[in-house]
């Protein structure tokens, strides 16, 4: 949520929340009735009732004054908890009071001060801290009614949050007194414990052991059932509007999205306990700054508002722009590794040139990099973000350069029953297919790092596995299709084929083929380059390749066996390989993306160090 | 007979609805008028802390006198603008004032940093740097209660200027309300001071 948009966001939420408390008291009244309508049936069913008065008939009154009786006092109970102060309800739940003396540890004299800046932003008193020094899960609430509300916090928020997560904690806390979320919440609570009440008491029935009041608690159970399930559907949804609205207003208070939107995604990233304890603690989840995430049937039926939910809400593009910062932030902490990672081999975003002093240099000024750019677009990681999107693209990626028929290639991934990805491949296809092309050295990297952290190795193997078969349907293994899996199997750490090669290549054969591929992919003409490289190209005897090294058939193979050479020698004579082919190849200023992918391939399986190109 | 009943309920309705307009007004217009009290206090903790600090600093800055009177004299010129506007915060000639004279508080308080900045011996001090970390902390209170002045001044402005409030502003006086805008680009940033 852009800051300029806070105000006309607040507007709606509060007119839905508004439209929505309107249906919750339409509601109630339509629950009242219809139980009124069940105690006729049942008094008419029974005899107690004429068909022209059943609807009040003696014994259907007397019914609902049960009803009502229960229902009351239920309510008037639940109300005399809620409107003790908010120093008593905090306390109930263990929470003590942090006192503004010396006594007071570093961290929570600057949480104080916040909460001081966040009033004064609300315009408001300044609340009093209470700490749950016992929970070490992330998580804040709000209690209390007029000029007596308490702001607890978990231990585990003050340890874990930075100022800014804080910050955008206590703004949302405080939100909710300014939106007067408690009294609202109070009253809200209070009308759906009256209705509950009823179905205590048909619990306490069931249990007794006593058949026919069994019956009875079975009975009262259904009669109050309806009532209770469409009360609690439409407090949910105005809790959740609520909820999107307090979101708004801390934004007004601290007018930084990004800090309520990081606080809410730390939580949901790192995987933190939310879960409060203590009596009642279910009840204050709608004011608590993050949901439990129970995954029982309750949650399931009435939802809080997702972490996901919130932040779409408050910044749609937060993980976009999240994501952009990381990977900045590590190129700038760690420019080779993240080359390295970026699968870009000795060369990312730059051309080599030969130094007066023959060093291999660096230079980014004249680099023509053919629209590699190192960075996945936008447009790219938001596509990512759906679930099953990572496992999808990597077939998407294969998909693309498959040679056979698409619709044995579709199939044979319905048939792994990988049946979302399937629809995703499609769509990628259709929406991304140039990105697929240009940008699948950055796809893979990224989508490994996101696959590394969600499934385990063994997944992972078979994930690459089938990559493996489906690319193998149409009966040919083309170079390209064998580079791609390669790096998917180096990006995402699993071992490659156990195919053993037909033959090894001896040192001379090795570096001819992959000089060859190199010069071939190249496209500047074998005499041209073999021309002006022929002290480099001589070091290694270069001359003409047998064909029988590159025959399509067997290209993979030898491949391979090359690789498996060269990995063999000294690694000061693999670095130099490999710097000799990043040269080669950057002859005319421009890396296609063969090239890119066989010198990323090369210097990978080579396990070759990025050399110094300064 | 039914005519005047019905002619009487419409009057009666209207009149409940503008005196409704009315009270919203009257709420929006004190609510704006505490948010700016709320400056006030901050903004008189800030004057209150800046003698102590300049009189702290005169042990090691006996030949920066100047520098400490502009740094006084701003801050009295501050001081007064600030109890005037606090008597009427709806005159925006007074509000405008003020922060003319918070412009020219933070220009002095700039260079007074600058000074702290060139003396090793002052920076080491202890009350000097608890004073400045008051100053700075107090500084982020005035900027967030500058931004609650700012949000209470729109709803007040919007709903003063949409009809039919903008009839009832114009017959009762609602003035519309100044932002309490700092002009000088410079102090707007936040008080720099390291004593690492």
């Amino acid at each position: 949520m852009a800051v300029t948009g806070v105000f006309a966001r607040q507007r709606k939420h509060s007119r839905q929340a508004s439209h929505l408390l309107i249906l919750f008291i339409v509601a109630l009244v339509a629950i009242a009735c219809f139980m009124h309508l069940q105690a006729g049936l049942l008094s008419y069913l029974l005899g107690h009732g004429t068909e022209a008065d059943w609807l009040f008939s003696d014994y259907a009154l007397t019914l609902m004054a049960l009803a009502y009786g229960m229902i009351l006092l239920g309510a008037t109970f639940r109300y005399l908890e809620l409107r003790a102060g908010g120093s008593v309800v905090a306390r109930h739940y263990g929470a003590v009071a942090i006192e503004r003396c010396n006594s007071a540890t570093k961290k929570e004299k600057a949480l104080m001060n916040i909460i001081d800046e966040i009033s004064i932003a609300a315009n408001q008193q300044a609340v009093p801290l209470w700490l749950l020094p016992q929970e070490r899960g992330i998580n804040a609430f709000v209690v209390g009614g007029e000029n007596d509300y308490a702001l607890v916090v978990s231990r585990g928020s003050l340890d874990t949050l930075n100022t800014q997560q804080l910050r955008a904690m206590v703004a949302h806390e405080v939100a909710h007194i300014s939106n007067h979320d408690l009294p609202l919440n109070m009253q809200v609570l209070v009308a759906l414990s009256g209705l509950l009440a009823i179905q205590q008491i048909a619990k306490l029935a069931i249990n007794s052991g006593f058949l026919p009041a069994t019956i009875a608690g079975y009975a009262l159970y259904l009669f109050a059932l309806p009532g209770v399930v469409g009360a609690s559907f439409i407090a949910t949804a105005f809790s959740r509007q609520r909820e999107l609205l307090t979101d708004a207003k801390a934004v007004q208070l601290t007018r930084n999205p990004s800090g309520l939107a990081e606080a809410l995604s730390f939580a949901n990233r790192q995987g933190y306990s939310t879960r409060m304890h203590g009596a009642y603690a279910d009840e204050i989840e709608s004011l608590c700054f993050l949901p439990f995430g129970r995954k029982d049937m309750t949650s399931a039926l009435f939802p809080r508002a997702s972490v996901l939910e919130r932040i779409a809400h408050i910044d749609p593009y937060f993980h976009v722009r999240k994501d952009t910062m990381t990977r900045q932030q590590s190129r700038e902490e760690n420019p080779q590794t993240v080359a390295s990672s970026l699968g870009l081999g000795v060369v990312s975003q730059a051309s080599l040139t030969n130094s007066k002093d023959g060093e291999l240099t660096l230079d980014s000024s004249n680099a023509t990099l053919g629209g590699i750019s190192g960075e996945l677009p936008d447009q790219l990681i938001f596509a990512l973000q759906a679930e099953h999107a990572s496992e999808a693209i990597l077939f998407a990626l294969l998909f693309y350069h498959f040679d056979g028929n698409n619709a044995v290639f579709l199939k044979a991934m319905e048939l792994k029953g990988r049946h979302q990805p399937l629809a995703l491949v499609k769509r990628f296809q259709t929406t991304l297919a140039g990105m697929l092309a240009s940008h699948d050295v950055e796809i893979i990297r990224y989508v490994a790092e996101q696959l590394k952290g969600s499934l385990s190795v063994g997944q992972l193997k078979q994930l690459y596995q089938e990559l493996c078969q489906v690319s193998r349907l149409d009966g040919v293994h083309s170079l390209h299709e064998f580079l791609l899996l390669e790096r998917m199997a180096l990006a995402l750490g699993v071992a490659t084929e156990s195919d053993t090669p037909n033959r090894e290549l001896d040192l001379e054969e090795s570096v001819f083929l992959v000089l060859a591929l190199i010069v071939g992919a190249s496209g500047q003409g074998e005499g041209q380059l073999t021309a002006r490289y022929a002290s480099v190209l001589k070091v290694y005897g270069y001359a003409k390749v047998s064909p029988e090294l590159t025959d399509p058939s067997r290209l993979i193979d030898n491949l391979k066996s090359a690789f498996a050479t060269l990995r063999g020698q000294m690694p000061i004579s693999r670095e130099a390989f490999v710097r000799h082919c990043a040269e080669i190849i950057l002859d005319d200023g421009h890396i296609t993306r063969i090239e890119q992918a066989l010198l990323d391939l090369l210097s990978s399986s080579l396990r070759v160090a990025t050399p110094t190109l300064h | 007979m039914g005519t005047g009943i019905i002619v009487g309920l419409v009057f009666l309705t209207l009149g409940v609805y503008l005196v409704s307009v009315y009270n919203g007004l009257v709420s929006l217009k004190n609510e704006f008028m505490n948010a700016f009290s709320q400056i006030d206090v901050q903004l008189q903790r800030r004057y209150d802390l800046i003698p102590n600090l300049v009189e702290t600093s005169k042990a090691y800055l006996k030949h920066e006198s100047e520098t400490l009177s502009q740094v006084i004299d701003a801050r009295n010129t501050a001081r007064d603008c600030a109890k005037q506007a606090a008597k009427s915060p709806d005159n925006a000639e007074l509000v405008s004032s003020l922060a003319q004279a918070e412009s020219n508080l933070g220009r002095a308080m700039g260079q007074f940093s600058m000074l702290v900045e060139s003396y090793p011996e002052l920076k080491a001090d202890a009350t000097i740097a608890s004073l400045f970390n008051e100053l700075v902390s107090t500084d982020n209170r005035v900027g967030y209660a500058r931004q609650a002045y700012s949000d209470a001044v729109m709803l007040y402005n919007t709903e003063r200027e949409q009809f039919p409030s903008n009839v009832l502003a114009g017959m009762f006086t609602f003035r519309q309300a100044d932002l309490f805008k700092v002009r000088d680009l410079e102090i707007k940033k936040p008080i720099r001071v390291s004593f690492a």
